[in-house]
Order: C-alpha cells, then sequence, then structure tokens
C-alpha cells in the first residue's frame, strides 16, 4: 500500500506543474501544493483506500485556488511575479499575460478543460459548480483570451 | 485571434517550467505551524481560566534565531530535526529529502539512507564514490571516465550509461533537470542531455551552474565580480550589485558571498544589505540560503550563524568535518553524524 511520504515524492512535481498553470506563479504554486497535502495528510488512511488520491488533492487545489484567489486578489493584481514566460516569445507571453488576468474560476475552467483535459462534466464537479455554469465560465474566458472555440458548449465529450 | 490547441500547447509549456521543490518539509512545516497555533490557543484558553487562581503557564517557544550570540546557536537547538547519527562508516554525499541522503559504503555501494527510519536500501554497486554527482527524488547521475551515468533510486533499478560528456575532465557543477542532465564547465557554458541518452545541446553559454535553474556568469579571475545570475528556465536575469569594495562575489539568486579588503561579506544580490561573514569564504549557498564555513553553517536567510560538534578542534589538532551537497557530517562514536540541510524548513 503506497505510504503518504512515497505519494508525496512521487507526484509532486506533476502537482507543481498543475499548480503553476493554476496560480500563475511558482511560489503561489507550491503553496497551493503543500496545503492541498496537508489536507490530503490529514486523511491519508481514509483516501489511500481509494482509487483516486490525486484527483482529491487536484479538486482540492482547483477550489483551494478559487478561495484563495478571492482573499487575496487585490495582493495578486498588485504583486510582482517572477514569469515562467522568457522575452523572446512574445506570443506566449501574451498568452500568459492574459490568462493570469482571468479571474481564477474562469482560469481554473480553461485549466481543467485544456490542461487536464476534463469534460465540462468532470469540471463541474471537480469544482463543485454546475454545468451550466462551466459552460459560462469557459465562454467568457475564452471571450477574453480571444480564442478561436471549435464550439464553446460541450467541446469535448 | 489563437486557436484551442495554441492555447493548450501554451499552458503545456508554461508547466514544462515548473520548478522542482521540497514539498514534503513544506507540508511538514505547515503543519507544525498549525500544531503551535493550536497549542497557544489552548493554552491561552487555559491561561485565562487558571488567571484567577495565580497559576503560571510558560508560553510555548520554538527555535527563536539568535544572532547577537552566534557561539550559543547550534544545530542541536536550532535545526534539531536536521541532526542525525547514521550508523556504520557511509560516507554522505548528498541531501535528498528531508529524511533520505544518498551515501556511498565502503563496500563499494551507493546507498539511500532514510533518518526517519533508520535503514539504507542499495541503489547500485559502485567501486569508487563519484567526485561529481547530482541527485533528485527519483534517480542519481555522475560523472566517471569521461560518461555520464545514472541509477535509479527505486529498488530494483540498474545503473545505465548515458553517453560520453565532452570535455568531462573540465566539468566542475552537473545537476538534474527533470529528464536532462545539466552539466557546465568554466569556459563552455550550459550543456544538457536526455538522461536516456543523445546526443547533448547547448543550453547557455558563458554561464556556469549555480544550482539548478540557476547559472551565473562566473569569471575566470577569482576576485572579480559576475554581472548576473540567470533562470535557466525562464530566461529572468537578476543583476548583481556589489557593494562598495567587494571582489570575487560568489551569488545565487538572492545572496552573494566574497571578500572586502581583509574581511568576507556576505551580501544580498541587489546590494541593499551586507555584513562581515567571519568563517571563512564559502563559495555558493545551498537552496540560496545556506552557505558552509569553517566550522559553521550560516543561513542568510535569517541571519543565523550555527555551530556544530564535528568543527570543534579535535585532540590531534585538526578538525574532522566533511561536507557534500547539503550535507554536513563527521564521525560519531556511533557512526556518522549528519546535518541535513534539506531538512530545515523554510524561514
Amino acid at each position: 500500500m503506497v505510504e503518504f511520504e512515497e505519494f508525496v515524492r512521487a507526484r509532486s512535481h506533476a502537482l507543481l506543474r498543475y499548480g503553476l498553470v493554476l496560480t500563475g506563479s511558482a511560489d503561489d504554486a507550491a503553496d497551493l501544493v503543500q496545503e492541498a497535502l496537508l489536507k490530503l495528510g490529514s486523511s491519508w488512511r481514509r483516501v489511500r483506500n481509494k482509487d483516486d488520491p490525486e484527483g482529491y488533492v487536484r479538486t482540492i487545489m482547483a477550489r483551494q485556488h478559487v478561495s484563495w484567489w478571492r482573499r487575496r486578489r487585490r495582493e495578486h493584481l498588485t504583486a510582482e511575479v517572477p514569469s515562467p514566460v522568457r522575452e523572446d516569445e512574445p506570443e506566449l507571453g501574451e498568452i500568459w499575460q492574459r490568462l493570469r488576468a482571468l479571474p481564477a474560476g474562469q482560469r481554473a475552467v480553461l485549466v481543467l478543460r485544456y490542461h487536464e483535459d476534463l469534460s465540462d462534466q468532470e469540471i463541474a464537479a471537480r469544482l463543485g459548480i454546475s454545468p451550466a455554469t462551466v459552460r459560462s465560465q469557459a465562454s467568457r474566458a475564452l471571450a477574453t483570451l480571444r480564442v478561436r472555440a471549435r464550439a464553446f458548449t460541450g467541446r469535448r465529450r | 485571434m489563437i486557436t484551442e490547441d495554441e492555447l493548450a500547447g501554451a499552458l503545456r509549456t508554461i508547466a514544462d517550467r515548473a520548478e522542482d521543490r521540497d514539498v514534503l518539509t513544506g507540508v511538514e512545516t505547515k503543519r507544525r505551524r498549525r500544531t503551535r497555533k493550536r497549542l497557544r490557543r489552548t493554552l491561552a484558553t487555559a491561561c485565562s481560566l487558571a488567571a484567577g487562581w495565580g497559576v503560571l503557564v510558560a508560553w510555548p517557544t520554538y527555535s527563536g534565531v539568535d544572532t547577537a550570540q552566534p557561539a550559543t546557536n547550534t544545530v542541536e537547538r536550532m535545526w534539531p530535526d536536521a541532526l542525525f547519527t547514521m550508523p556504520g562508516q557511509s560516507r554522505p554525499l548528498a541531501a535528498i529529502s528531508a529524511t533520505q541522503v544518498l551515501v556511498w559504503a565502503e563496500r563499494g555501494a551507493l546507498e539511500v539512507y532514510d533518518a526517519a527510519s533508520g535503514r539504507s536500501r542499495p541503489v547500485t554497486a559502485l567501486a569508487q564514490a563519484p567526485l561529481s554527482l547530482a541527485v533528485d527524488h527519483e534517480r542519481v547521475v555522475w560523472l566517471a571516465d569521461g560518461h555520464a551515468w545514472a541509477a535509479p533510486l527505486q529498488a530494483g533499478g540498474k545503473m545505465t550509461k548515458i553517453g560520453p560528456v565532452p570535455g568531462g575532465e573540465h566539468v566542475d557543477r552537473i545537476a538534474l533537470a527533470g529528464r536532462y542532465l545539466v552539466w557546465s564547465s568554466p569556459l563552455d557554458g550550459v550543456w544538457r542531455m536526455s538522461v536516456t541518452g543523445g546526443a547533448p545541446e547547448r543550453v547557455a553559454t558563458g554561464l556556469q551552474i549555480v544550482q539548478w535553474p540557476w547559472a551565473t556568469d562566473e569569471p575566470l579571475d577569482t576576485r572579480a565580480n559576475p554581472t548576473k545570475v540567470v533562470n535557466l528556465q525562464t530566461g529572468r536575469s537578476i543583476k548583481i550589485s556589489a557593494v562598495p569594495g567587494a571582489e570575487g562575489l560568489r551569488c545565487g539568486p538572492t545572496w552573494c558571498t566574497g571578500s572586502r579588503g581583509q574581511e568576507h561579506i556576505v551580501q544580498k544580490i541587489d546590494g541593499s544589505w551586507s555584513r562581515t561573514y567571519r568563517a571563512g569564504s564559502p563559495g555558493y549557498p545551498y537552496r540560496d540560503r545556506f552557505f558552509v564555513g569553517l566550522g559553521e553553517i550560516y543561513d542568510a536567510s535569517t541571519d543565523a550563524t550555527v555551530a556544530f560538534e564535528g568543527a570543534k578542534i579535535d585532540a590531534s589538532g585538526g578538525r574532522k568535518w566533511s561536507e557534500g551537497n547539503g550535507v554536513v557530517f563527521w564521525p560519531h562514536p556511533a557512526g556518522v553524524r549528519v546535518v541535513n540541510l534539506a531538512a530545515i524548513p523554510r524561514a
């Protein structure tokens, strides 16, 4: 049976990757991963017997991120965060700046859809919102990012 | 306008640039802080209930930093969780995590020693301890015979030859960056090669690795100062501003050490703060924070100088301590006493 420390060692980098695209900052990503793992650690015995402790952590991370953002957004809007984008990558930099400027809920929906490749139904379950809200959040976010979507509803599955 | 595929690609690219961090230590620190807070709340309640009867309840304290009297700061007092005794005569080579260190056992093997369980597990047989190595949570890589080698840390793995490293004899720093082995030498810049093999490719010219992903334009002249520290993953460059009179600075992304006249100094990279440093010139910081000097460990993030037992001059008039990447160690009647700097939580 996998122990908590083993799980953390094996999956921390993957969680930091997910945290970085969710939060837009390496420090916030580490903070978010640690917070989620702290919660996982306190219920590890219960969660490890289920098949998907990582899904549990990712769910905590997405929801915690949205919750933190509501509390901290004033700080975040003014904070200088080291960018993971190089100066010679203007197109990537533009997409990244727009992504960072999105409200956390909208950004989480895009990350879950385009990075985690989840269906709208799965995103709704992960964020604890309705599928209709997922679609409207995605629609607004894509419009802000000026993404040419194949369809705004039910993109996949 | 961009497409959905371009958005997915952008997110993937950004995710690939996530820096690896010791998450487990951070979780442990958060857990302790919460426990302390709960304890303080409980005691505060107890105090207020007991006050009417004149009962004195001691407030819980924890490892305060005592910079005014550095000699009183010992590893035992400041960082008890980072100190352990390892049985036998294995030589610690590098810190892996808050509890694990990579060691070379005299019988000719690389092993992972876990201070929490007190057990070692074999990694691979190896006749001599490698002089140049890097380790992360998954594997160890090292240079020997002009080639790079790798072995997984998990049990049952096999040592593999990654491939030849051109100019290997000049390589003085190597690092692991995810699935890449990265190395640098004073005149040849930074190179990388997949840990599964393939052709080496140049990552940067004119830079030397400090600690991945950070590199610096370290001059050959030991009295000259570099000008910048660069994050090779993101391209972010930090300008080094030497304090007046500083020479031979060697910098991580936040701190530098060097000399000024007859003194050794430590300074912030932007030159906004500096102080003399009595324990010699220690070179680059470990984890952008710790400097190991002559018998003392200096934690720049808390401005604390911490002494350790092995640095005391013994009956023969010498000191018996040594160091690896993130580990300081010395002989002990029960084996080897080790300070694992990776076990010290963020300040």
